[in-house]
């Protein structure tokens, strides 16, 4: 016989401390995690994984908040494999209903060794009030005949070791018959228990059915389960041996390491001590309860794998790449092109301020296309052509923010590189928008005009001035000096020696103001050539701010939440 | 001549059916569709049931009737076999399974017929007493005096053990045999896996007969009497019902008068000529009747493939269409004139250059030589970025095109598991896209510079006094096409901006209506083109797939009425 050797308890009697969790050291950290786990996952790693583990929390969170003092024990297995039998072995008593007709049990039936604070656990178990049963301590029909005269803290005195105080021993309905009903119930119940244990017989102890739905997707909870082999009368002595190893090889196969075995015999009593045995061993160390979620929390947690980055996961953009990407994006909002567009509004405006009024003169009498299409209007609106920036390009922004993810997700698994892919584009319809006011902010208002440039204005005026009053003169010296009209009415206007003089004055202002013109013209287009450059260079530090605020900084809080994500599941692992 | 026509007919249907093996062998399962995973082993077992039974036993007249056991593991069927041969020919045992490769026993007549490639042609063929290790593919072959001339026991693997090969070869057999004998216990009669072989076995047309062994002593009528009416409940109530009560077992064999009821049962078959052709005749037409439904089933399982495909190609189309759709909006709301563009295009307006794109008739004097040196220079880079804003928006309309395909395929079962390992590829647009799109931008921009040209009757009062610069104006077409503060509506009304008017003012109405609505056709048509090529990569990921198309529905409905006219 195989017995069952990880699982003596510690000695009864000492006080132990049943904080939620405390028997499985780091168990409320590991449900902490999660928690949080869940909440990280959300939107952004398969539903089913955090649906399971929400319930998981839910289940354990309700576990752990009742009774402690007591160990739920499930009996599982197939149709005919004697579940009922050993229950009843169990009990001594003929509480669960035994037949030939298959399948007999339908309904899970519950026995309780020590009622008190039993109640809420088997209503939260779900068992139905009718097949609720409840034993005594005292009136056990104990292994060794002395009775476990145990209170309810399990003080047992000599006979301690043996009392099943604390235990609900469910018999559950079989798995694998025709009334498909029967597998929901008693799947619901091998989800809550303790204590799982598998109940076969010889006949059937290598069915699909068992090991393909129980055994393998419970693996993990070796440290929880116990196997049965009931029937064993069936067997002649060697043949159980054969049978068990047989068994084992199996189980060890689908990943049960180290299995718990015990062989029975409801039929003939053998074996149902020892079995008893380790029901009073669970019951004492009350840690079935901690176990069995930890167990959860572990087969749980290592689903989490899949979504953990396995490399380092970078905390931001690499410098390369967010270099590329300012670029783009100044690019998409056409900083060069603004620049430009404003040193030429820089000069014109300049020219409108600066330039030789006599020359403009000229140029408004010359031909012009649009005055002959009868569009002069047009010619001030073209004027007004300079608004601004405004926006950015949308396609441009787009394919920028395409780019800017692939050096950081190349290591992260799908989910993940999804959600930092979403983050960087999370902003990506207002951006255009944000670069555009980025760029308006940095410009200098457009109706700001340079102090030196009135000067100049007035000096031009002043010059025109100049020359038309010399021009005035000039006529006066002709009139009166040349033609000799009436009498002088000062030398100044009558001395023809004047006149080149006169000429000097006219000419000299015209020149004066032509060659201001265009030195003014130069020094604007200068200042504006370097105004430009630093209106650009502007322009890229504050479309750098907008893209590190809009862009950057999201992909940041989603890498860290990657990175969150990893810590996390390695605590949930009890890393 | 009776005969001959019998063997006409035989002929016949032999074509019909190696016609129908072949038509459901041609075509795979490749998309993810509800309840393609059964019409996946149904078609497997369609053909494996042409091959294994149907056409050897049309073939082969006079061969033994072959009785096929199959259970549950751990209910005694090789027990039963060496009961009835008489002789340890199979082995038992507690562990479980047991039996892991078939046990056929027939008289050493027939032992060459089954030795030879017939029945079960894609197993092996091992001559009995066999070797302990067997790989389960092979059929051990075991001659026994014991049985009759019309008779063969097949012992094989049990349905329900953790082997799931077992399970294939327990399927794969029970199609292959004459008359299935389901051997069950009493601990496990109510077991699921139980009746859903014995319902498979009905659905394919077997012969049953059910062996309820192990009864234990004293409850064996409870027990009968409940698993008589679990068969009606099943309909299969009018199986042949045995019962074996829970016995010594001695040397592997039932003592003699446990198993006396079935081994007297089936050597009377055996010997009765008529009763055994009476069994072989109604398994096959069971057989042949299941095709009936079970061939138009698998027809309609390649239907809803070939709508799977369409769904899926359905989605291609639809995001790029949705994409064209966008294109066409942005390049008409003016939401491609920002940035750069926007920039270029203020300072191509601003500085007067556009202006000066227009000359004076006679007017041409020196100052030009001056001037030529800028224009080309803003005109260039209003060109240029004009080009890179619609190629951007033309890429980026793609890439998002080819991300919403993925996603629609995602969110597809079928196109899921289509995507499996190239959704990288796919995800983005093509590498040649970016350098595509640029010669078909630069392409139309080459058509509207052609348009001006050729089509802009410039109005004859206007062009007595003014000519122009083509290039200059058809930037100002392509900003005032681009929808440059404006809409189509204000177009017309008259109250429109800049480009509008300039170009209404040389061309005329009519004809700048025409020359924009041909342009932005062009455009329209060659983005479309662009994007038909990016959809053809969707297309070719559907085509590699090998998905089966209409006609293979319509062939396989027109083989089973084939077979129905030549039975």
């Amino acid at each position: 016989m195989t017995m069952a050797t990880s699982r003596s308890g510690r000695p009864p009697g000492v006080p132990t401390a049943m904080a939620a969790g405390a028997a499985v050291p780091g168990l409320p950290s590991r449900l902490a995690a999660l928690e949080s786990l869940v909440e990280l996952g959300r939107g952004r790693i398969g539903a089913e994984l955090l649906d399971d583990t929400a319930a998981l929390l839910e289940r354990a969170g309700q576990r752990l908040m009742l009774s402690a003092d007591h160990s739920v024990v499930a009996l599982a297995g197939g149709t005919g494999s004697g579940k009922s039998s050993l229950f009843n072995a169990v009990c001594g008593l003929e509480l669960s209903p035994v037949a030939v007709r298959r399948p007999t049990t339908s309904a899970a039936h519950a026995c309780v060794w020590g009622l008190e604070g039993a109640g809420p656990l088997l209503d939260w178990l779900g068992v139905d009030k009718r097949y609720r049963y409840a034993r005594a301590s005292a009136l056990d029909r104990g292994a060794g005949g002395a009775g476990g005269a145990g209170g309810p803290d399990g003080q047992a005195g000599r006979g301690g070791g043996d009392s099943l105080q604390g235990l609900v021993l469910l018999d559950l309905p079989d798995h694998d018959s025709i009334h498909t009903d029967n597998r929901e119930e008693a799947d619901r119940f091998v989800a809550v228990a303790d204590l799982l244990v598998w109940v076969l017989d010889p006949q059937k102890y290598a069915d699909a059915a068992l090991h393909r739905n129980y055994i393998v997707p419970y693996a993990q909870h070796a440290s929880v389960t116990l196997i049965v082999l009931n029937q064993t009368d069936v067997l002649q002595p060697e043949e159980i041996d054969d049978c068990v190893a047989d068994l084992r090889r199996l189980l060890e196969a689908e990943g049960l390491h180290d299995p718990h075995i015990v062989t029975t015999s409801a039929v003939t009593g053998a074996g149902v001590d020892g079995f008893r045995q380790v029901l009073v061993d669970t019951v004492a160390a009350r840690r079935a309860r901690t176990e069995r979620i930890a167990a959860d929390v572990d087969k749980l947690a290592a689903r989490f794998i899949d979504y953990c980055a396995t490399g380092t996961v970078p905390a931001m953009v690499d410098e390369r790449r967010a270099a590329t990407l300012f670029g783009e994006l100044t690019e998409a909002a056409g900083v060069p092109a603004v620049a430009e567009a404003m040193e030429s509004a820089y000069e014109l405006r300049a020219v409108d301020y600066m330039g030789w009024p006599i020359s403009r003169l000229a140029a408004r009498l010359r031909r012009d296309p649009l005055r002959k299409m009868r569009l002069t209007a047009l010619r001030e609106e073209l004027r007004g052509a300079f608004t601004g920036p405004i926006g950015a390009q949308q396609g441009d922004v787009d394919n920028a923010l395409q780019g800017v993810t692939d050096g950081v997700t190349g290591d992260l698994p799908e989910p993940w590189q999804r959600s930092v892919r979403r983050a960087a584009r999370a902003h990506a319809d207002g951006l255009p928008d944000a670069l555009g006011r980025a760029l308006k902010d940095s410009l200098p208002a457009f109706n700001q005009v340079p102090q030196w440039w009135w000067l100049v204005k007035t000096w031009q005026y002043f010059l025109v001035f100049l020359s038309v009053l010399g021009l005035g003169w000039t006529v006066l010296l002709v009139l009166y000096g040349v033609f000799g009209l009436g009498s002088q009415p000062s030398p100044l206007v009558g001395d023809t020696g004047l006149l080149p003089y006169v000429a000097l004055v006219v000419l000299c202002p015209l020149g004066i103001g032509y060659l201001t013109a265009s030195m003014c013209r130069n020094v604007a287009a200068l200042w504006a050539a370097k105004h430009g450059e630093r209106v650009e260079q502007h322009m890229r530090d504050r479309i750098a701010v907008a893209a590190r605020h809009l862009v950057l900084d999201p992909i940041a809080e989603e890498l860290s939440a990657v990175a969150l994500f990893r810590t996390e599941a390695d605590t949930a692992r009890g890393l | 001549m009776a005969k001959a026509e019998q063997q006409a007919g035989q002929a016949e249907l032999e074509r019909v059916l190696i016609e129908l093996r072949d038509q459901v062998e041609s075509f795979r399962f490749v998309l993810q569709a509800p309840g393609v995973d059964e019409a996946k082993a149904a078609q497997l077992e369609i053909r494996n049931q042409l091959d294994d039974y149907v056409l050897p036993r049309i073939r082969g007249d006079g061969a033994p009737l072959l009785v096929v056991l199959g259970g549950s593991t751990g209910a005694g069927k090789s027990t039963l076999v060496n009961s009835v041969v008489g002789a340890r020919v199979s082995a038992t045992g507690v562990l479980r399974p047991t039996t892991s490769s078939p046990i056929l026993v027939c008289h050493p007549d027939h032992a060459d017929w089954f030795m030879g490639a017939n029945i079960l042609p894609d197993m092996g063929r091992v001559e009995g007493p066999a070797p302990d290790a067997i790989a389960g593919d092979q059929l051990v072959i075991i001659k026994s005096e014991s049985l009759p001339a019309g008779l063969a026991l097949l012992d094989s693997p049990d349905f329900d053990s953790v082997f799931e090969d077992h399970y294939e070869f327990a399927a794969k057999l029970m199609d292959a045999a004459d008359l299935w004998l389901c051997v069950t216990t009493a601990a496990r009669y109510a077991d699921a896996q139980v009746w859903q072989m014995l319902r498979r076995a009905r659905e394919h047309g077997a012969s049953i007969g059910v062996v309820l062994s192990r009864v234990p002593q004293g409850a064996g009528s409870e027990i009968a009497d409940h698993f008589t009416a679990l068969l009606d409940e099943h309909g299969v109530g009018d199986a042949r019902q045995f019962t074996i009560p829970e016995t010594k077992i001695e040397e592997s064999r039932l003592p003699e008068e446990a198993s006396e009821e079935i081994r007297s049962w089936l050597m009377g078959i055996a010997e009765d000529d008529e009763q055994r052709a009476e069994i072989i005749t109604a398994t096959l037409g069971g057989v042949l009747d299941s095709f009936r439904t079970r061939v138009p089933e698998l027809a309609k399982q390649v239907e809803a493939q070939v709508e799977a495909r369409t769904v899926l190609s359905t989605e291609v189309q639809a995001a790029y269409a949705t994409a064209l759709a966008e294109l066409d909006e942005a390049t008409r709301n003016g939401s491609l004139l920002r940035g750069e563009v926007l920039a270029r295009w203020q300072d191509f307006a601003g500085t007067g250059d556009l202006v000066r794109a227009l000359h004076v008739r006679r007017g041409r004097a020196d100052r030009r030589a001056n001037r030529r040196r800028r224009t080309p220079a803003r005109v260039r880079s209003l060109k240029s970025a004009l080009r890179s804003g619609l190629e951007s928006v033309i890429v980026a309309a793609a890439e998002s095109a080819a991300d919403d395909v993925i996603a629609r395929w995602l969110a597809n079962p079928a196109g899921e598991e289509l995507l499996a390992g190239r959704s990288d590829a796919l995800r983005h647009a093509s590498a040649e896209l970016p350098r595509r799109t640029t010669r078909a931008v630069s392409a139309w921009q080459d058509y509207v510079l052609e348009l001006i040209r050729t089509e802009g009757v410039t109005k004859r009062t206007v062009a007595k006094l003014v000519s122009f610069d083509d290039e200059a104006l058809s930037l100002v077409l392509m900003v005032g096409l681009l929808g440059y503060g404006t809409s189509d509506v204000a177009v017309e009304e008259g109250t429109s901006a800049v480009p509008q008017r300039l170009l209404k003012a040389l061309f005329g109405a009519e004809s700048l209506r025409g020359m924009s609505a041909k342009a932005r056709a062009d455009l329209r048509s060659r983005a479309g083109t662009l994007f038909d090529e990016e959809a053809i990569r969707f297309g070719q990921a559907l085509d590699a797939a090998g998905v089966p198309d209409e006609n293979t529905a319509v062939q396989l409905y027109q083989a089973t009425y084939n077979l129905e006219v030549a039975r």
